[in-house]
């Protein structure tokens, strides 16, 4: 039985990972039916986790403890029905859980409990959520990276048949698909309540740090500073911002021709060292004695610097 | 020491090259002093090293961060310049069109350019202004357009389609940077592969001996 002990480990380890996947994904489906909650019969207390949340939510709403969080998950939340506090109360439910898992393991095999493994596990559990909506959310920026000429084709026909500002950003969301469309749904939030399409674009840029945002927002300022006439600045962002896409989509090309190298050598190190100490285990376990443990971590810190050393590299900036 | 100061001056930054100098000159005295005294081979090592400190510390400490600066800036005109080509494109002058655009730009190359405008209010003309801005700048495609700008300032002449040749250049320019630099991404993946590799096998030597 001890033979199989570490690969019982390991399907535990998979198990918990598939049973957070579909706790995730419940959390967004109750999330969504709490849309559509006012409008039905049963009301808001019918749903299981999401009820449990709730409630933490709203006591620990009363006490003020959600005053000192920032409006950080708002540009993820989007134009949704989701709260800031909702996501940190989950992101507290989560962290215990995953503490209680460790606590569940130690109890399970008769393990000496280490507090320190506990607060780390805690912690873990607690940036994941983060961690999810950070991957979620850059992909969608580099989504619109390469989209925003749409953008400023439709702008710039609108700007050429004279309408406002409002009207512009209302075609845009027509026009356009999703992850632009909801970015721009809150453009017009911010219209709406009184800042300037140059500000509120600025905005925008600070959500999503695209460059090109920064650059139509700052032109369409010299308009509304300066009367310098919108029609010649559009042609000019429409032509330079299709020009920027075409560099981007090539270097998108150019990287996707570097995967297969990058894979290779991201791999190669680990690769041979693994092997040459898979070769003569009892020869390295004799040399090494007591210090394997060492030279374990320290070659597996030295391949993470590697991987990140490799991911500064490869990184597409926006 | 001229030359010194001139490039401490494309940095952006108004030190005196004299601290530099003095810095450099005792630190390598040190390095000397440190390997005769310490290694067997004092006397051969220390002053090649020496050497080597007194040339390399020139090159990382003011040469390399003055290349950087010439890429941000190169980055930074191809937000600037079209904005100051559309306010001369609709009729104003270039100091007015200096003004604007650097107050609905932000970044580095805007700063620059308001620094003139804050030298006009001590008392420089634009001539002059611009000259001390050419120097604070080391990219070459944007010191051409500066000396467009002086030219038209002297002159009058036409300075927008002249501008948007060496704009056009200037992207073109960048463009290749950047794909060079992605191109020459599998070689230097390829270098830290074996730099790596040594690194991990050299542990297991250590520990195993």
């Amino acid at each position: 039985m001890e033979e199989f002990k570490m690969v019982f480990q390991i399907i535990a380890f998979i198990f918990i990972i598939i049973l957070i996947y579909y706790f995730y994904r419940y959390i967004i489906y109750v999330y969504r039916a709490k849309r559509i909650n006012s409008f039905t019969i049963r009301g808001k207390n019918s749903n299981g986790i999401y009820n449990i949340i709730y409630k933490i939510t709203r006591k620990l709403d009363n006490t003020g403890f959600y005053k000192k969080r920032n409006n950080k998950y708002d540009k993820y939340l989007g134009n949704s029905v989701y709260n800031n506090e909702d996501i940190i109360t989950s992101k507290i439910v989560l962290g215990l859980m995953f503490g209680f898992i460790y606590l569940f393991e130690c109890s399970l095999y008769k393990l000496n409990l280490n507090l320190l493994i506990v607060v780390v596990m805690y912690l873990i559990g607690y940036y994941l959520i983060d961690f999810i909506f950070g991957i979620n959310y850059k992909r969608k920026v580099l989504y619109m990276n390469i989209n925003i000429s749409k953008v400023m084709i439709v702008m710039n026909n609108c700007y050429e048949v004279n309408r406002s500002h409002k009207e512009v950003v209302n075609s845009i969301i027509n026009e356009i698909g999703d992850p632009l469309k909801e970015e721009f749904k809150v453009v017009r939030q911010d219209l709406d309540r009184g800042l300037d399409i140059s500000t509120s674009l600025y905005r925008m840029y600070e959500r999503t740090k695209i460059s090109k945002i920064l650059y139509i927002a700052e032109l369409l300022g010299l308009n509304i500073r300066y009367g310098i006439s919108i029609k010649d600045i559009c042609s000019v962002l429409e032509r330079d911002i299709v020009d920027r896409e075409k560099i981007d989509h090539y270097l998108i090309r150019l990287n996707n021709t570097n995967k297969l190298v990058v894979l290779l050598l991201a791999n190669i190190p680990i690769f041979v060292v693994g092997l040459t100490m898979m070769m003569g285990v009892e020869y390295i376990i004799a040399l090494c004695g007591k210090k394997l443990v060492y030279l374990i971590i320290g070659e597996s810190i030295i391949y993470i610097v590697y991987l990140l050393f490799i991911y500064s590299l490869v990184r597409r900036d926006v | 020491m001229k030359k010194l100061d001139k490039k401490i001056r494309l940095l952006g930054i108004n030190y005196d090259s004299h601290i530099f100098v003095i810095f450099r000159l005792i630190l390598s005295i040190l390095l000397f002093l440190y390997l005769l005294l310490s290694l067997r081979l004092g006397y051969i090592v220390a002053p090649l090293m020496t050497l080597i400190f007194y040339s390399l510390s020139e090159y990382i400490l003011i040469d390399l961060p003055i290349k950087r600066r010439s890429v941000s800036l190169e980055r930074d005109a191809l937000d600037y310049i079209p904005a100051l080509l559309l306010n001369l494109k609709n009729g104003k002058s270039v100091k007015t069109s200096i003004k604007n655009s650097s107050k609905v730009v932000k970044n580095e190359l805007s700063n620059e350019f308001s620094k003139v405008i804050n030298n006009l209010k001590i008392g420089f003309s634009l001539e002059e202004g611009l000259e001390d801005l050419s120097e604070r700048i080391p990219n070459l495609y944007i010191q051409n357009m500066i000396l467009d700008l002086k030219e038209n300032n002297r002159d009058g002449d036409k300075i927008v389609d002249s501008l948007e040749w060496q704009l056009n250049s200037l992207k073109d320019n960048y463009n290749q940077e950047i794909i060079s630099i992605k191109k020459m991404m599998p070689i230097k993946l390829c270098l830290l592969c074996i730099v790596f590799l040594a690194v991990m096998i050299f542990l297991i030597y250590y520990i195993a001996s």
